[in-house]
């Protein structure tokens, strides 16, 4: 803390921002990080920036991971199963004991959305960096936050709960409320998120095979079974608000997120703001966002997801009570970290006024500057229906540059294995307009290097190409719509005969030897690696002029 | 030096690499006459195009798969070693594509199954997944059981094409 301070020359903002946390009466200087990889990582970066000491919980499979390394110190959750460890509540409260933590930040996945371990880490008399068990609850459970959504007056889809959990029963429950709903419709897990235990039906004859496979998916990822059944509305847009609330009585929206390009329900790509939303429609949806959040004395960073329709009419979807993956594109068009407001609020404190000042007078939002476009880089084959994949990540090159942002946990040399999400990093950038933005993208998606793993990289490059895409015509059905028998890699026989002789040279040069096992040799010339006739090596020039 | 290649279409390629002073060529096809090739640093392959243009290529290699990243894409290829039948099982479709369980198994040994038809379906990482017929064909054998953990690459069921 005292070297960040000293950093500053003037007793200026960054004075006043950080000394929240250097009072004695702070409630916390050190956090425990309640989840793993590239969240981790985010986390520990703002808590550095804000002069807090972090501390990483890991099992032993990521011992060697890049959230491990960066974290002041690190505490090994024994066991191999995710209850055991990443879902362990009472070993990560212990740990933080043990630690000195005073506060624990949940990430998203895992335990964030847990109102009762958010109850007993408030229990065990620290600082819960999240919204209360109370608001966890009343939007954590899909059923309740729509009735809680109806009474605060925010529209909501057409929808019916299924309450039963005995099997035959609630499919025949969900076979009579597909009838009230009406087809298509989207059948999905009550307890979850993620796309897990979600399936569309687009005719009656496929409802019961769906509903075994989501209920069976539901009880797999969430141990709870419970479906609802919704009108799946063709051709409209997923669009979020990104809400903010302090116990100071600020609630405040971030402008929206577009997330409508998605596969297997879950998102790939992310931009802000959306091709679809104007200033009015942007100030009417940041009014339902605000009050669901109020409905609920929200309080940290929260999203309000809503469905966007043809017609212009947006429904309620559901309130996530944690920080999102996408956050990072509503930072970049807001020029806010949301990371760190959550730890402020999280410590008591109101939300910046350095934003606060940046909001229109009589609005309830920020301006937001430029356009931001994320891609979730995964670890899967697009070729394959998106099936995941694993491997190591042999050679890993991220793109950089003015306006380029990477958010990952992992590194060359890193394994992506099948133990969690095949996430491998978020792929950000912002620039001053959609199509600068597009082509900023289009650019760093280019330099993108990963080899040893599939990756969804080539995929992308098609879909930022797309010219539905690039007009911003983006409903959520637009992957099945434009790749309907899905997408492949399309070479000519040139290219095919290239690819094979670009490989048969590097054999015939050896690249792959430097990598290999134990008789791996480093750059140099001591290490021989260095083939001779490398015209572009100046030793080598030399060794060759004086032999 | 003489390789067998398996180029992305699966086509398997002969393909003749000659090397003088350093700088490597592929004259087995007319069509690549006029580029060299040369050693970058780490991963890299320089591609010397006729007209005097030099490009770089990343090349990683894992077990017999070349990973290449060229112009922006990445594609594979495999290396067929003398002596190796150069046939997989994984191009089938019907090896798991990853550990994981066997959640169900929708059809039975003697079955005529239909291309496209779902054969079994397998939970990994957390996700379902599907395994389906790659062609028309009778079911010859099922290797698993409804329960059962298979890991990354194993046979799945075995099928007979059909004409």
């Amino acid at each position: 803390m005292y070297l960040l301070k000293s950093i500053d020359d003037g007793g200026g903002k960054l004075d006043k921002f950080i000394e929240n946390f250097s009072h004695s009466d702070s409630p916390f200087t050190s956090v425990l990080i309640a989840n793993r990889g590239e969240i981790a990582c985010r986390i520990i970066r703002a808590c550095r920036e804000l002069g807090l000491s972090s501390v990483a919980v890991y099992a032993e499979n990521d011992a060697t991971s890049l959230f491990v390394e960066m974290a002041d110190s690190a505490i090994l959750l024994p066991g191999e199963q995710l209850a055991e460890t990443y879902l362990n509540a009472e070993a990560i409260i212990a740990a933080a004991h043990a630690s000195g933590a005073g506060a624990i930040h949940p990430g998203f996945g895992f335990l964030s959305e847990r109102a009762d371990f958010a109850q007993a880490v408030t229990s065990a008399g620290l600082v819960w960096v999240g919204p209360s068990p109370h608001a966890i609850t009343s939007m954590g459970d899909k059923m309740t936050a729509r009735i809680a959504m109806r009474a605060a007056g925010v529209p909501v889809i057409p929808g019916e709960e299924i309450e039963e959990t005995d099997e035959q029963a609630s499919l025949l429950a969900i076979q009579a409320a597909s009838e009230v709903v009406g087809y298509p419709l989207l059948l999905k897990a009550s307890a979850g998120g993620g796309g897990k235990g979600m399936r569309a039906v687009e005719h009656p004859e496929d409802l019961l095979e769906a509903a075994k496979g989501a209920r069976r998916e539901a009880i797999t990822a969430f141990g709870d079974g419970r479906v609802y059944v919704e009108r799946l509305l063709t051709g409209s847009r997923h669009i979020e608000i990104q809400v903010l609330a302090d116990r100071h009585g600020n609630t405040i929206h971030l402008g929206e997120r577009e997330c409508s390009i998605q596969r297997r329900h879950q998102k790939v790509l992310e931009e802000s703001p959306s091709s679809a939303v104007d200033a009015e429609l942007r100030e009417h949806m940041g009014k339902a966002a605000v009050a669901a959040a109020e409905a609920v004395d929200y309080e940290g960073a929260g999203t309000v997801e809503f469905l966007l329709s043809q017609s212009g009419e947006f429904f309620f979807l559901e309130m996530n009570t944690r920080i999102q993956v996408e956050h990072p594109i509503t930072e970049l068009v807001t020029g806010t970290d949301l990371v760190q407001q959550q730890l402020l609020i999280a410590a008591g404190n109101p939300i910046s006024e350095s934003i606060m000042q940046r909001i229109p007078s009589g609005k309830t939002g920020l301006r937001m500057q430029g356009h931001a476009i994320e891609v979730r880089v995964y670890a899967e084959n697009p070729a394959a229906g998106f099936l995941p994949a694993i491997g190591p990540l042999q050679v890993f090159i991220a793109p950089e540059g003015p306006g380029v942002r990477l958010d990952t946990g992992v590194r060359q040399g890193d394994n992506i294995t099948p133990n969690y999400d095949p996430m491998i990093a978020k792929l950000v950038v912002h620039a001053p307009d959609r199509d600068s933005a597009i082509r900023r993208m289009r650019v760093a998606l280019h330099d993108f290097v990963i080899l040893g793993c599939t990756t969804n990289i080539n995929f992308l490059s098609d879909l930022l190409s797309h010219h539905e895409f690039v007009a911003g015509n983006t409903p959520t059905n637009f992957i099945d719509l434009h790749w309907a028998e899905g997408w492949s890699e399309e070479l000519g026989e040139k290219e095919n005969l290239f690819f094979s002789v670009v490989s048969a040279v590097a054999e015939s040069v050896g690249i792959h030897r430097k990598y290999t096992g134990s008789s791996a040799i480093g750059d140099g010339l001591a290490g021989g690696s260095i083939v001779r006739g490398d015209t572009f090596n100046p030793f080598l020039s030399i060794n060759r002029r004086f032999p | 030096m003489e390789y067998n290649i398996r180029g992305p279409d699966g086509e398997l390629r002969e393909l003749v690499v000659q090397s003088k002073d350093g700088i490597f060529s592929c004259k087995a096809l007319s069509e690549f006459e006029e580029i060299n090739f040369n050693k970058g640093t780490d991963s890299q392959l320089l591609i010397f195009s006729g007209d005097g243009k030099c490009e770089k290529a990343h090349c990683a290699k894992v077990g017999d798969t070349w990973w290449i990243h060229y112009a922006g894409r990445v594609i594979k290829t495999d290396i067929i070693e003398p002596g190796s039948s150069g046939e997989d099982d994984a191009e089938s479709g019907l090896s798991a594509p990853m550990p994981g369980t066997i959640l169900e198994v929708l059809v039975e040994i003697g079955d005529k199954v239909s291309s496209g038809q779902s054969l079994l379906i397998m939970e990994a990482m957390k996700m379902e997944h599907r395994i389906t017929a790659p062609f028309d064909a009778i079911v010859d054998e099922i290797h698993f059981s409804v329960g059962d953990r298979c890991d990354q690459g194993s046979s799945l069921i075995s099928l007979n094409q059909t004409e």
